[in-house]
């Protein structure tokens, strides 16, 4: 049986979410990024065993569906479905957008708003090639997006695929778009300059925009969930 | 059958088998070989077949780097620890493992060796005293070269389209990373 995380050598657990544990590692001699789903003693077993796996094999299935579509998203090293782990490629040297827009100071100079702009139009743009092949991230946030550097050529990752799903429905999109601006403009304050620039490189690179954007309207006035009346 | 010499150029070839341990498995060590210019490929096919060299034998052309190799043997290893082999041996496992496809039959055909190789890798699975990559070394009609050159006989072409890798993929990926991740996924997006 393969070793759990914590029992391998050279390892350090670098987050502890609620879902998952994440580690930084090696595997068979590259640096690795292995996060370990551990199970939730407050949910019955058998649909324990069936979220998890489903969880895994969602991140799995949108990384290489990704990755065919040319949008940059880490490589897959190695599933270990006995102890619900995913061996991932350390993306680095990178920073979290959300590191990265933390470190600058408010209020913003011309200069980091400039690149807070070159940011946000790669957003944009990685989020329209996201949503053009009909992948929904699920939960989109600045710290589900890593820049990998050099700086001044740098590259935008998606991470975190286990909440993705595939569907080509406006109203999914919309969320998907909703959910970010949530979370975008709550942790990084007067940034809304910053977002509307994620939503028009998002417009013109996505096919679908106006529909989509229509859809972010409505679900900006009634809230992520879907109202449900008659 | 080729006769084993122990003269001194074979003593230094032995330099050239290489062994790695496994990060997943500590209890495992994976060892790889490669030879060029093998003759009588099917002579070497008979010895495989028949059991005598307990060894995967992989043909050169479809793999891009060593990690390829090791990445495959993983999970490999994997499916033998939890009774998930899904063929023969470990050393068959391996060769489907380095396959996107579902097919045994295909996966061996296209990545097993056949006379058109000339270049071929060996891989053996805990072969702690080394004798598994001997009997390879008695087997093989060819000449064992250093693992650096395993790039030299790579066909790029073959192994996109065997993996069904497209350029706009390659835009943001390395055809090694493409490949690996396929490898890795094979079961659960494939």
């Amino acid at each position: 049986m393969a070793t759990k995380p914590s029992d391998l050598s050279e390892v350090d657990l670098i987050q502890q979410g609620a879902e998952a544990r994440v580690y930084s590692g090696h595997f068979a001699g590259e640096p690795c990024i292995i996060k370990e789903r551990f199970k939730k003693t407050y949910r019955h077993p058998t649909l324990e065993e069936r979220l998890t796996q489903r969880r895994i094999q969602q991140e799995a299935k949108a990384l290489l569906r990704c990755r065919k579509a040319g949008i940059a998203v880490p490589s897959v090293y190695f599933i270990d479905s006995t102890n619900n782990c995913i061996y991932l490629e350390k993306i680095e040297p990178s920073l979290t957008v959300r590191e990265f827009i933390q470190q600058l100071p408010l209020p913003y100079s011309d200069e980091d708003n400039n690149k807070l702009y070159a940011i946000a139009l790669k957003i944009g743009s990685v989020l329209a090639s996201l949503h053009n092949t009909d992948t929904i991230h699920g939960d989109l946030t600045t710290s589900n997006m890593l820049l990998k550097f050099p700086h001044d050529a740098f590259e935008l990752y998606l991470i975190d695929f286990g909440l993705s799903q595939v569907s080509q429905l406006h109203e999914d999109k919309g969320v998907d778009l909703y959910v970010l601006e949530k979370a975008f403009l709550s942790t990084h304050p007067k940034t809304e300059h910053v977002f509307e620039e994620i939503l028009k490189s998002y417009q013109k690179n996505n096919k679908k925009a106006v529909e989509v954007l229509k859809k972010l309207d409505e679900v900006r006035l009634r809230g992520r969930k879907r109202v449900m009346v008659g | 059958m080729t006769i084993y010499r122990q003269s001194k150029s074979d003593m230094a070839q032995e330099d050239h088998i290489k062994t790695f341990p496994m990060d997943v498995f500590p209890h495992s060590t994976i060892s790889v070989a490669m030879f060029k210019d093998v003759r009588k490929i099917d002579e070497l096919k008979t010895h495989i077949v028949g059991g005598e060299i307990d060894a995967a034998i992989v043909s050169s052309r479809m793999i891009c780097d060593l990690f390829q190799i090791l990445v495959a043997a993983n999970k490999a290893v994997n499916a033998k620890t939890t009774g998930k082999l899904k063929t023969r041996n470990i050393n068959s496992e391996v060769v489907f493992c380095l396959s996107p496809s579902n097919s045994i039959t295909d996966s061996l055909k296209k990545f097993g060796v056949s006379p058109e190789d000339s270049a071929v890798i060996a891989v053996t699975v805990d072969d702690f005293d080394g004798q598994k990559m001997q009997v390879v070394l008695q087997h093989i009609n060819g000449e064992m070269v250093p693992l650096e050159q395993l790039h030299r006989y790579t066909d790029e072409d073959t192994v996109k389209k065997v993996y069904k890798i497209n350029d706009v993929e390659l835009q943001k990926s390395s055809l090694l990373d493409s490949v690996v991740t396929r490898i890795a996924v094979k079961e659960f997006a494939m």
